[in-house]
């Protein structure tokens, strides 16, 4: 395989696109460290919030506990002192927004999470009663309503911590910029290493035994998968790093529900969890363009048509999806784009650049009349994919040419 | 102009042609896509109102818009007494179910009678207009951003007229023969400039066509009309959309010289594809609002095309130096 | 008309491909032999001005062609081992766009003299890249003579040609070279045995020898022997010596070789050829006085 990454990064272009994308990578660090700042300090929050616990006043007590503190502070001449030394943090002004972040996650782990539960598993009770008492009831829809009670019908347990500014980590960690990027240098990288011998005419030499193509084959196949898996964990890394450095996102071991934008969802995952879900998702995804530019490299052994196909191919659903997505929101045609949208997530790899959408609800379809989750479907499908376009290509790599 | 000839027999290849056909067509069934945009009016209400206020502005016609609001406003804000009335007994069920009725009928009617009237008012400041149901034109001429499949018609076509001669190894006899440096070169860029310009152009008017096809023609309209588009002076719609074309053809020309550079540079068709692609679709994803980035970067040129305040003499003569220095640096780089 | 090479060199990063070549050659066909990286493409990129030399010039009728420029170009004939014609065009549209490029008066008449003289008036219409081996090459010189070049170069021209199209080859350069400088380069012995007016044979960027092929014959002669033995034996001495070669029969072994002392009893001396020349100045081990 080192010859193939010598082939690879043979001319000093290739480094140039390798550096751009790495200094891409590079302002994902940056902004996010700047970002940070606008937040309240988690540790200080995280103490206030340890000290709560352990005061034995009840929820809604310590709720009560920080609105008296912030009324306390407004009623006290708030404008005049904001700047004076605050009780758990460096300013008065602090104080107030520790304690309103405080206030929000209180009322988030003991009143959202479980009403918001409570009130799935109600309206799925009801709608098994209503199915039921109809002379003929819909089995999906009476599947679908048990599941969603046996996933939510159990307790969260949250703890009182603070799980850190999940959104805005997300909000920049899963930029659609980047991925463009990231696909036209993928859709690049692979398509020059096909090609490469069959633009020299070394392909010659190398295609006369059959053994020496398919293990050709997968060092060139593997030399792109190294490379484009190196950069997504160096993506996922940075992220988790900057979360936990600027945003508090440092307690993996939290259930997800604790995380705001996922308060209802259904699965038992930790955040941590959620992290190598999401890293394994955009492998996936990527490696579907590593196989799929692979096989129209093969099969055209040209590099321009190779690379408009697998731009194409990687960012045409990306591109619909997202139009789907918008339309969706759109009072006039929003059942029917939602619909389409939803069969494209269970089937098309570029789900996995949004994969957050799958954890927020109940994100369940019926497949051949079992109630399957869509994250599970599209991995498996993708999976498929990704098996199938490599069977292909090895098979037409190591057909002896003429 | 023999070799001008040749150098356009080598980028219209059989295989471009049916790309271009098939980019074409791409562009057509984008057309046939519903778009579904959230409107703080009702579209259906709005038409009917148009065919009633058809035709030019008018203070009669603006008196009756005024009043149809001013109506609906009356409507809404006597609900409370007329329920309070009818609880009290002092109107009949019959009267107080007339009202529910007028009161749904203007609470459906309410945004879109205030839309009206604030195009009435702008017709009355910009001194005049005409009536008409301007929601898809306004629509087609939102839409009428980056042009992704002409930026990658243009990219596909013409990375090959340089990197093909790398690829073939071909320079060493062009370089042999007395004009197979500068004038060549030079036909190649004019020929890349030709090509990227009117494909453009084609790929802009088959968008066009198609929009009349589908929605009417309304070409002959001032743009002005439609409300944001005042700065545009007597311009029609058809004359705004051409002139938009244009700038944004001449961008993609530009960005075609730009490519032949590049080309030059890298000697590779991989590399100029990610570099070109780079600097030309990238600043679409950047949501800059600046008049400068317009003038100066070719990305935004291509997405803003015509804007308001533009200054045309600019806009072309900042694309002319681009021209030349790209120009420069290709025959430059072609020669090394 | 002169084409002089004055102590030409050219040197790339790590490796001299040129070492102070001199020559001067006049209306002729001169041949240029060697083993790869002898430095045979670089001295062809150089008269053909694709390539500036590091030092030395290359003067014609007494002119740097580098400060004639387009005048020179006007005057060139080039043909590369890959001249990278386009696949889709026609032989006769590829005849036209280079006489457009080399500003060919009356190209018409030109291009049909042309064809019939490399005989592809016939398929003049079909696409390059439907042509066989032999005819993409005839096409090439046909297209390096559009301008009635005064020098021609021609880098490799017979690679991968069949027997019969070397011949015909030879045919079509004898014919020309009369009034005309033809540099040939090439390292398939035979193809310029009987055409060739000078050889010169290069070797890590210098002379290793050059002169008329009666010349360089000469300088080998006594030098060249012929001995029969088995087969085993035969096997063995080609194998320690490079610069033999094994001429083999159904029972008996003959070797051939150019050596400075006799290699076997009973060897005999033979009439030199030009591939003795060859073999005797490129191999590793032989000892060479010339």
């Amino acid at each position: 395989m080192r010859f193939e990454f010598k082939k690879l990064f043979a001319s000093v272009f290739m480094w140039i696109i390798f550096g751009i994308v790495l200094a891409y990578l590079g302002i994902y660090i940056v902004i996010p460290a700047n970002g940070g700042k606008a937040y309240p300090n988690s540790q200080h929050l995280n103490a206030l919030l340890n000290t709560l616990n352990e005061s034995g006043m009840t929820p809604d007590g310590q709720i009560e506990f920080c609105r008296a503190k912030q009324e306390e502070i407004q009623s006290a001449a708030f404008g005049e002192n904001r700047a004076d030394k605050g009780e758990y943090t460096n300013t008065v002004f602090g104080d107030y927004i520790l304690l309103d972040c405080a206030v929000d996650v209180l009322e988030q782990i003991y009143n959202e999470i479980p009403e918001n539960r409570t009130a799935i598993v109600k309206d799925a009770l009801r709608n098994i009663a209503e199915e039921n008492a109809k002379s003929e009831p819909d089995l999906g829809v009476i599947r679908m309503n048990s599941l969603a009670v046996k996933k939510y019908n159990r307790i969260v347990e949250c703890g009182v911590k603070y799980a850190g500014h999940f959104s805005a980590v997300y909000d920049v960690y899963d930029d659609a910029p980047w991925d463009f990027v990231m696909i036209f240098f993928t859709v690049i990288l692979t398509a020059r290493m096909f090609t490469l011998d069959i633009s020299r005419g070394s392909f010659k030499m190398i295609f006369s035994s059959k053994n020496g193509r398919i293990k050709l084959f997968s060092k060139q196949l593997s030399a792109c998968f190294f490379v484009v898996g190196g950069i997504i964990l160096l993506h996922t890394l940075s992220g988790i790093m900057v979360g936990a450095i600027c945003y508090g996102v440092n307690n993996f071991s939290l259930p997800i529900q604790m995380a705001a934008p996922f308060s209802a969802c259904p699965f038992a995952l930790n955040l941590g969890g959620y992290y190598a879900v999401r890293t394994l998702g955009k492998l996936l995804f990527y490696f579907s363009c590593v196989t799929f530019t692979a096989l129209a490299a093969i099969l055209s052994k040209r590099a321009l048509p190779t690379a408009a196909a697998g731009v194409i191919f990687c960012l045409a659903p990306a591109v619909l999806m997202s139009r789907l997505y918008t339309a969706s929101n759109s009072e006039y045609s929003a059942i029917t784009a939602r619909k389409a949208l939803n069969v494209l997530r269970c089937f098309v790899p570029q789900s996995f650049l949004n994969i957050k959408t799958f954890f927020e609800d109940f994100d369940y379809a019926e497949i051949f009349g079992f109630p399957m989750s869509r994250i599970i479907c599209v991995f498996c499908v993708t999976g498929i994919l990704i098996l199938a376009e490599i069977v292909i290509s090895a098979r037409i790599f190591g057909r002896e040419t003429r | 102009m023999k070799l001008l000839f040749f150098e356009f027999k080598k980028i219209f290849t059989k295989k471009t042609i049916i790309l271009l056909a098939v980019i074409i067509l791409a562009q057509i069934a984008v057309m046939f896509i519903p778009k579904n945009y959230e409107r703080n009016f009702s579209p259906i209400i709005y038409k009917r109102y148009i065919e009633e206020l058809s035709g030019e502005f008018s203070e009669e016609k603006y008196n009756a818009v005024k009043a149809r609001c001013d109506a609906i406003n009356e409507v809404l804000s006597s609900d409370d007494a007329i329920t309070a009335a009818y609880h009290n007994g002092e109107i009949t069920a019959e009267e107080y179910y007339k009202h529910s009725y007028e009161r749904t009928k203007a609470l459906n009617e309410k945004s879109t009678a205030e839309y009206l009237l604030e195009k009435s008012d702008y017709f009355k400041k910009i001194g005049g207009g005409v009536y008409f149901y301007d929601v898809d034109c306004g629509d087609f001429l939102a839409e009428n951003g980056f042009n992704f499949l002409a930026a990658f018609a243009v990219i596909f076509i013409t990375i090959p007229i340089f990197c093909a001669e790398y690829r073939s190894n071909a320079r060493s006899m062009l370089f042999s023969s007395v004009n197979g440096t500068h004038r060549l070169c030079g036909c190649k860029i004019t020929a890349a400039a030709v090509c990227a310009f009117f494909i453009s152009m084609l790929i802009f008017m088959a968008r066009y066509c198609c929009f009349c096809g589908i929605y009417g023609n309304f070409g002959g309209y001032l743009v002005r009309n439609i409300m944001d588009y005042s700065a545009f002076g007597n311009l029609s719609i058809f004359g705004y959309y051409f002139l938009n074309s244009v700038i944004k053809s001449a961008g993609l020309a530009v960005g075609a010289v730009f490519i032949c550079a590049v080309s030059c540079i890298t000697g590779n068709t991989l590399f100029t594809a990610f570099f070109v692609s780079l600097a030309i679709f990238f600043p679409a994803f950047l949501t800059v609002n600046s008049q400068i980035f317009s003038y100066a970067f070719l990305g935004f040129t291509i997405e803003n095309g015509y804007f308001a305040g533009a200054n045309i003499a600019l806009i072309f003569g900042i694309m002319l130096i681009k021209i030349v220095i790209y120009s420069l640096i290709c025959n430059y780089a072609w020669r090394k | 008309m002169e084409l002089k090479y004055e102590n030409i060199t050219k040197k790339y990063r790590r490796k001299t491909a040129l070492d102070g070549f001199n020559a001067a050659l006049h209306e002729g066909i001169y041949a240029l032999l060697g083993p790869n990286g002898a430095g045979k493409s670089t001295l062809m990129n150089i008269t053909a001005t694709l390539l500036k030399p590091t030092a030395g010039s290359v003067l014609f009728d007494g002119t740097d062609i580098f400060k004639l420029g387009g005048e020179y170009r006007n005057i060139l004939g080039y043909l590369p081992q890959d001249p990278g014609f386009y696949p889709t065009f026609s032989g006769l549209e590829i005849m036209k766009y280079f006489a457009e490029l080399k500003n060919v008066n009356s190209p018409q008449n030109r291009i049909e003299q042309l064809l019939e003289f490399v005989n592809l008036q016939d398929d003049c219409n079909r696409k390059y890249k439907e042509y066989s081996g032999g005819m993409k090459r005839r096409l090439g010189i046909a297209v390096s003579l559009l301008n009635d070049p005064k020098i021609l170069i021609l880098d490799e021209p017979t690679a991968g040609l069949d027997p019969k199209e070397r011949v015909r080859f030879r045919n079509i350069i004898g014919k020309i070279g009369s009034d005309k400088i033809i540099i040939l380069a090439t390292h398939i012995v035979s193809d310029i045995e009987n055409i060739a007016q000078g050889i010169i044979f290069l070797n890590g960027g210098k002379i290793a020898l050059s002169g008329s092929v009666s010349d360089v014959l000469g300088a080998i002669s006594g030098k060249v022997y012929e001995f029969k033995t088995d087969k085993k034996t035969a096997e063995e001495y080609v194998f320690s010596h490079p610069n033999a070669r094994l001429i083999a029969s159904e029972e008996n072994s003959a070797v051939r070789t150019a050596s400075d002392k006799l290699p076997s009893e009973g060897a005999v001396l033979c009439e030199p050829t030009l591939e003795d020349v060859y073999m005797y100045l490129f191999s590793e081990s032989s000892e060479k006085e010339i």
